[in-house]
């Protein structure tokens, strides 16, 4: 109930909001479906004030005018509709219920005919008939009927065809009493319809064949019977191979419908899955181009970077190298210098040896202010050593002596501050003074430091030097100076 | 590499050996074996590097190209000092009665070991 009401009360609102529109006849239904007759009345009424010809709505107010009792209100409905429509069927069905209801048995029967003219099959309509052609009889029958003058009105000429026609369907399905019955109450109307006559003999006839026992039934109905039996056989079977045949297509159209429209999706996934990988390429590549610039943009920066660095160390070392030539033309010994210090009095510091008188021929420099005896020994060793080139050197780094070719200046300088730093470390390591140093290079050639009472003799020796024999030069040597 | 398991051969091997050590060129010491109390390298690693710095430079000024082997003989010890790859160097100390030439040859024969375990 709570359903219905909540129905009415949407549809009356949709009704209140357009009230030209057909919703009145589903509102009042709804009202008929609640119980509510009186106002499912109304609002047909004030429906059909707006839409006359409605015949819905007047099916609705005639069926609730039945239910009301208001047999005559609902006729009057419903004969409008058979007006508007002569073959509605639900018309020609409710004005024979109601002529039933009313005693008008011709009116009733010949109402549930004509809707089995209209549709054979109706098997309300042939029970109404029925029902009709029943309570019609009784009313017969009985002695205040008997007695009435005004029995059923004999029905008219075309109630007579019509009822002949009730007889007929009664005949076609083997209902043969209740077509004698028919029949025989069209005679007691009009004992002359002669086709009544005829009707109802052979269906006497077929009464007699089929009630005697062993009766042989006659050709032409067996045949009849047969050929209706097939009729209907085949009509049921055209009838489901119809169906099966519309199921099949409405299938094969949802099939194809489905595939189609599947079909359709997966074109469109597809192609939005282009291009999303697309759209998703392209940004890759973007983001890769740039990367890229940025790469080149970092990598020329660091060129430049490295360019400027260069150039500023190649500027320094432009600078230390002329600074350090100036530092050596400033420290390069000149020969007057040499001269002075072999001829100056330090001839305590590099010989214990007597001062030797000056040599006859033009005497070398640097020799000039050692002993004969040193230096010869200076000699041998340097000769029998293959010595390259030496220094011998003052404590101070003066050069004493200068054998082979090369800068010799540059050279006792960093002679002097190798053998100064290492003397120094080997005093801090606990060895005590230092004696030798020799340093082999990768050429095997070495530079020899041995530490002499005349200053310290710095030796480049050849390529392949034996460095056993050179050490028992060395200490051959330190012995003699 | 078991740096003191090779020098501790190497100074088994020579006789009047003092010590030995695996030294970087900036003085610090990797490993060492000492015979004698009053020889630690570790204290001494900065004149260690000094001494090799200083034939570095001497070897560059006279054209001796890199240096590979530098003897140095004091009042006390002889020590025998050999380049391993560009930044180490190792290192023999010998009494004044130390067998130098076994010394040399010892040292030698460790090098390769060296330069493998420093590598």
């Amino acid at each position: 109930m709570a359903k219905e009401e909540a129905e009415i009360k949407e549809l009356s609102k949709k009704l209140a909001q357009q009230p030209d529109s057909m919703v009145f006849v589903q509102l009042a239904d709804a009202y008929r479906r609640a119980g509510d007759l009186e106002q499912s009345v109304q609002v047909c009424l004030k429906g059909l004030e707006r839409h006359p010809t409605y015949t819905t709505a007047r099916a609705v107010l005639g069926r609730n005018y039945l239910d009301l009792g208001k047999l005559d209100e609902a006729a009057s409905e419903f004969r409008q509709i058979e007006v508007a429509d002569p073959e509605n069927i639900m018309a020609h069905r409710m004005l024979g219920q109601i002529f039933l209801e009313k005693g008008q048995y011709a009116e009733a029967i010949a109402r549930q005919q004509r809707v089995l003219a209209l549709d054979p099959d109706d098997t309300t309509a042939q029970e109404l008939l029925q029902e009709a052609l029943k309570q019609a009889k009784q009313h017969e029958s009985s002695p205040k009927a008997a007695a009435a003058p005004a029995a059923p009105a004999p029905a008219g000429q075309s109630d007579q065809m019509q009822t002949l026609k009730v007889a007929d369907i009664y005949i076609k399905k083997g209902a043969f009493d209740e077509a004698a019955e028919v029949l025989q109450e069209v005679l007691a109307a009009d004992p002359s319809n002669a086709l009544a006559q005829q009707k109802l003999k052979e269906v006497n006839q077929r009464r007699g064949s089929k009630a005697e026992p062993g009766a042989k039934a006659s050709g032409e109905d067996e045949a009849a019977k047969r050929k209706a039996d097939e009729e209907a056989k085949q009509k049921a079977e055209a009838e489901a191979k119809r169906k099966a045949d519309e199921e099949a297509k409405q299938k094969a159209d949802e099939e194809a419908r489905q595939k189609a429209e599947a079909e359709a999706k997966r074109k469109a996934d597809e192609e939005a899955k282009q291009k999303a990988e697309a759209a998703e390429v392209r940004q890759r590549a973007e983001a890769e181009a740039e990367a890229a610039r940025l790469a080149s943009e970092a990598e020329a920066r660091q060129r430049e970077a490295e360019e400027l660095a260069q150039k500023k160390a190649a500027e320094e070392a432009q600078r230390a190298a002329e600074s350090e030539a100036k530092e050596r033309q400033a420290n390069k010994l000149s020969s007057d210098d040499i001269l002075s210090v072999m001829a100056g009095g330090s001839e305590e510091l590099i010989s214990d040896e007597p001062a030797a008188a000056p040599p006859k021929e033009a005497p070398r420099p640097a020799a000039a202010g050692l002993s004969d005896a040193v230096k010869a020994s200076l000699a041998d060793f340097i000769r029998a050593q293959a010595i390259e080139a030496s220094l011998l050197l003052a404590p101070d780094g003066k050069v004493l002596d200068a054998q082979g070719s090369g800068d010799h200046a540059a050279l006792s300088v960093s002679a002097t501050a190798v053998f100064h730093n290492t003397e120094k470390a080997a005093r801090a390591m606990n060895f005590g003074g230092l004696k030798q140093i020799m340093i082999v290079g990768e050429d095997t050639r070495q530079i020899l430091f041995v530490s002499l009472k005349a200053g310290v003799l710095v030796a480049l020796t050849g390529r392949n030097t034996n460095l056993g024999l050179l050490r028992v030069a060395v200490n051959d040597l330190v012995k003699r100076v | 590499m078991d740096f003191k398991a090779a020098l501790q051969e190497m100074v088994s091997n020579v006789d009047g050996s003092i010590g030995a050590g695996l030294v970087g060129l900036d003085g610090l010491v990797i490993d060492q074996v000492s015979v004698r109390s009053d020889f630690d390298i570790t204290v001494a690693g900065a004149e260690y590097a000094t001494i090799i710095k200083n034939a570095l430079k001497a070897s560059q000024n006279f054209g001796l190209g890199r240096t590979s082997e530098i003897m140095i003989s004091t009042e006390k010890a002889t020590m025998i000092m050999m380049t391993v790859g560009q930044d180490y160097f190792a290192t023999l100390a010998l009494g004044l009665d130390g067998n130098l030439g076994r010394g040399r040859l010892e040292l030698k024969k460790q090098l390769s070991k060296f330069e493998q375990g420093l590598a």
